[in-house]
């Protein structure tokens, strides 16, 4: 469904790039990033590293939609624990645990990137829906002794034009 | 009639974006503000183009694009209340937000009018800011399935950052652009322009980088928007795929031919143009 709803998105982004392109050229262009997934480990063992991957259907998802072919910066903000009320559980990046691509597809001409560094990537074109998709992934390591509970946490994705 | 076209946009975004996707969405427009001393004030418009409400919360910190050794662009920036504050071209110590914190409902727009107060003595000159709108959207369910087990899961949120420049009486801006030294390595044209401001506001324009074969025939072409703030040495690398090998001229030329910005915002400079020759 997921996959679907996606696939529709590309086609009218598509369809819509002409509009949104012509509007800019007159009302100085919006910039819109939305999560479309949130990052999960869902049920992990104690004393058991979980790994997930940024192409992984687990893997944090998000789509910004801006000026075509505009270049811009892309930065995350990460935690370095979880936390369950005052329990806490390790989290890390990896320098591969973030992507960005124009299609949705994380396996498809995407640039990999350290997400604790950050990037610059382009906006796709028009035609392609003036689309930035970026991906990010982790791994959590719970203690052997791990109390149980929901471990949550915050990511947050920074976006500027660098052309302006 | 800005406004208006705003709010034409506005619901083409949200058209756009409510199709794309059942999530928490904010549409930020416009993406670079300018505020001339004899106004002080100016208007972002935030639209809400997901199905949840949105906690949005707006700030400014001082900041614009750089450099890093490696040619790579980043946004530098310090929060406002660091020392980035006293230096002479922040803005962001006297531009504030109103409301700084708001709910957006789904399909509601909401304006923020950004006030600046300036120092008195403030002299003529060009100032920036970044303004920056954070949206926390999509939260994860609170529930443990059964309280036994350990569940790991993260939420997603966003911040925007728009440039803001703020005026006050006549600037001028240009751009000195040198060490345009390309280079070709396989199938990529490399090149590392040094382009300085010129003048005491920023230089917003555009970076088009042609390659001429020798018989002036123009046969690739590419366009980066630039924005020089103090300097930029960026590594700019182009696809050469099944270019004859031969000897090539390539030519850089920044202009402020900017779409994205109306005159008389756009400041107009003359065009600066570079070239050297490359093998391939």
């Amino acid at each position: 469904m997921l996959g679907l709803t996606l696939a529709t998105a590309n086609t009218l982004a598509a369809q819509n790039a002409a509009t949104i392109q012509a509007v800019a050229t007159v009302a100085s262009g919006p910039i819109t990033v939305t999560p479309l997934r949130d990052l999960q480990f869902g049920q992990v063992m104690p004393g058991t590293p979980s790994t997930v991957l940024p192409t992984a259907p687990a893997a944090g998802q998000y789509v910004a939609l801006g000026i075509p072919s505009a270049q811009a910066s892309v930065n995350f903000t990460l935690p370095s624990t979880l936390d369950a009320g005052p329990v806490t559980m390790p989290i890390a990046f990896s320098p591969t645990s973030a992507r960005v691509g124009w299609f949705n597809n994380p396996n498809f001409f995407v640039q990999v990137f350290d997400p604790s560094v950050g990037t610059a990537f382009r906006f796709s074109p028009a035609f392609f829906g003036s689309a930035m998709y970026v991906w990010i992934g982790g791994q959590v390591s719970p203690a052997v002794s791990q109390v149980a509970g929901f471990y949550s946490g915050t990511v947050v994705l920074t976006l500027a034009y660098t052309g302006s | 009639m800005r406004r208006r076209r705003y709010y034409h946009l506005m619901i083409v975004a949200g058209l756009l974006l409510g199709a794309v996707t059942q999530a928490s969405s904010v549409l930020v427009a416009p993406h670079h503000i300018f505020i001339d001393h004899r106004v002080r004030s100016a208007t972002i418009q935030l639209f809400n183009a997901g199905d949840q409400t949105e906690e949005v919360s707006i700030e400014t910190v001082f900041g614009y694009p750089a450099t890093d050794s490696l040619g790579r662009v980043y946004l530098y920036t310090e929060p406002a209340e660091s020392e980035a504050e006293l230096e002479e071209r922040s803005a962001a110590g006297w531009i504030r937000a109103f409301p700084r914190r708001v709910t957006v409902r789904p399909g509601q727009r909401q304006t923020i009018r950004l006030l600046a107060q300036p120092p008195a003595d403030l002299a003529d000159g060009e100032y920036w800011t970044r303004v920056v709108v954070h949206a926390k959207g999509q939260h994860l369910p609170l529930a443990v399935s059964d309280g036994a087990d350990i569940e790991v899961g993260l939420d997603l949120e966003v911040r925007t950052v728009i440039a803001l420049t703020y005026r006050k009486g006549d600037v001028e801006t240009g751009v000195r652009m040198s060490e345009v030294a390309p280079r070709i390595v396989g199938d990529t044209l490399y090149a590392r322009p040094l382009l300085e401001r010129d003048g005491e506001a920023a230089y917003i324009g555009m970076l088009r980088t042609e390659v001429v074969d020798s018989s002036g025939e123009v046969v690739r072409e590419w366009e980066e928007q630039v924005a020089v703030y103090e300097s930029l040495h960026r590594q700019l690398r182009y696809p050469v795929t099944d270019l004859p090998q031969g000897p090539y001229t390539v030519r850089m030329t920044v202009s402020t031919d900017r779409d994205d910005i109306e005159p008389p915002e756009l400041l107009v400079a003359t065009p600066v143009s570079d070239s050297a020759t490359v093998i391939r």
